[in-house]
């Protein structure tokens, strides 16, 4: 990062995809991976996919992907501001979302929302996993370890910790 | 198994801070675990509601919900302690495993374990979306409006705000003459 105004630039973009992001941080991806790597060249694919899998190999919540983007762009506290530049502008929304709902406010507007929405936020969360998963990977045996763990992920119980602890033996082996 | 009574802001923070410290690869189960098993705060059918409207809005599922419970419970106060009880002990551990990153990154046998990682997290995401579809009734408009906003942003590499202000208000108004 150059300066400041490298820092502002991100910020923004994460405010504004904020607004958007239906479907958590994993619908974001495509867009954040746009901005730093492609556009800036603040980091490589190779490194923001390993800032995703940093985030799905430790615990807490997967958003906390976007405090290590803005960490690895400028530091600590960039990390910090860029997580709550990503969380503020969408939790405005939850909380008037909530007052409003706990006040049985349009129930069948709610619902037309949430009928509506629901196949765009599958559409967005998809496209994500698909970008993750080939836009990054170099070897066949990461398309493989792609395919196992989307496989075993939704077709059983398999505890997600166990693929993550498979993907790292394949990985440093290969 | 009758609801216990409303949680103070100090209890939504240490709730939601144990649920912000067990999740591996998603917080989700561990808080219907927490908040309706152990701490009986809210019922399974709450929660599932909660659930699907932190869903169809913006932001992350946990924190919408966790912004939810606390409105509920306590208003604004209670929101801000659930959120911030999510995040703080994850975001300071978060930040050194980065640092630590960044000073082995280099590390070949590392790198090879982080990208095998990284297709394993791909694959989880994108298990995700498989059961958020298994979810959806298969009409014809529900398909058609999940295809074009995976090809928008999959092929056509558009930008998200874009996709999403053109799509989601079809796909409400769509929804809405349905019922009508």
């Amino acid at each position: 990062m150059e300066s400041l105004a490298d820092a502002g630039r991100l910020l923004a973009h994460l405010a504004l995809l904020s607004l958007v992001s239906v479907g958590g941080a994993h619908a974001v991806f495509p867009d954040v991976f746009r901005l730093v790597v492609t556009e800036r060249g603040w980091m490589t694919g190779t490194e923001f996919a390993t800032l995703v899998a940093l985030s799905q190999a430790a615990p807490g919540p997967n958003v906390l992907v976007i405090a290590l983007i803005g960490q690895r762009v400028g530091g600590a506290a960039l990390g910090v501001a860029a997580l709550v530049a990503f969380c503020l502008p969408s939790s405005i929304i939850a909380w008037f979302a909530a007052r409003a709902h706990f006040r049985g406010a349009g129930t069948r507007l709610t619902r037309a929302i949430r009928n509506g929405f629901a196949p765009v936020t599958v559409g967005l969360v998809l496209a994500s996993g698909f970008i993750l998963a080939t836009g990054t990977a170099g070897h066949w045996w990461m398309y493989a370890m792609a395919m196992v763990s989307t496989v075993l992920a939704s077709a059983t119980r398999l505890h997600p910790l166990w693929l993550i602890v498979a993907g790292a033996v394949v990985g440093a082996l290969a | 198994m009758a609801p216990s009574s409303p949680p103070t802001p100090r209890e939504l923070f240490l709730g939601f801070l144990n649920v912000g410290i067990s999740g591996f690869g998603g917080v989700l189960p561990y808080a219907r675990r927490q908040l309706v098993d152990r701490k009986r705060w809210i019922t399974d059918v709450e929660m599932t509601e909660m659930l699907s409207l932190a869903q169809l809005l913006p932001g992350p599922n946990i924190v919408n919900v966790a912004i939810m419970l606390g409105t509920r419970s306590c208003g604004a106060p209670g929101a801000a302690a659930g959120v911030l009880g999510l995040m703080l002990v994850p975001l300071v551990l978060f930040l050194v495993l980065g640092a630590i990153y960044q000073e082995f990154a280099d590390v070949p046998w590392l790198k090879g374990a982080f990208a095998g990682v990284g297709a394993a997290a791909a694959g989880l995401i994108l298990a995700v979306g498989i059961r958020f579809a298994h979810a959806l009734k298969p009409r014809a408009w529900v398909i058609a409006l999940g295809v074009a906003s995976f090809a928008a942003i999959a092929f056509a590499r558009l930008p998200l705000p874009l996709v999403v202000v053109a799509l989601a208000p079809l796909g409400v108004w769509i929804a809405w003459r349905r019922e009508g």
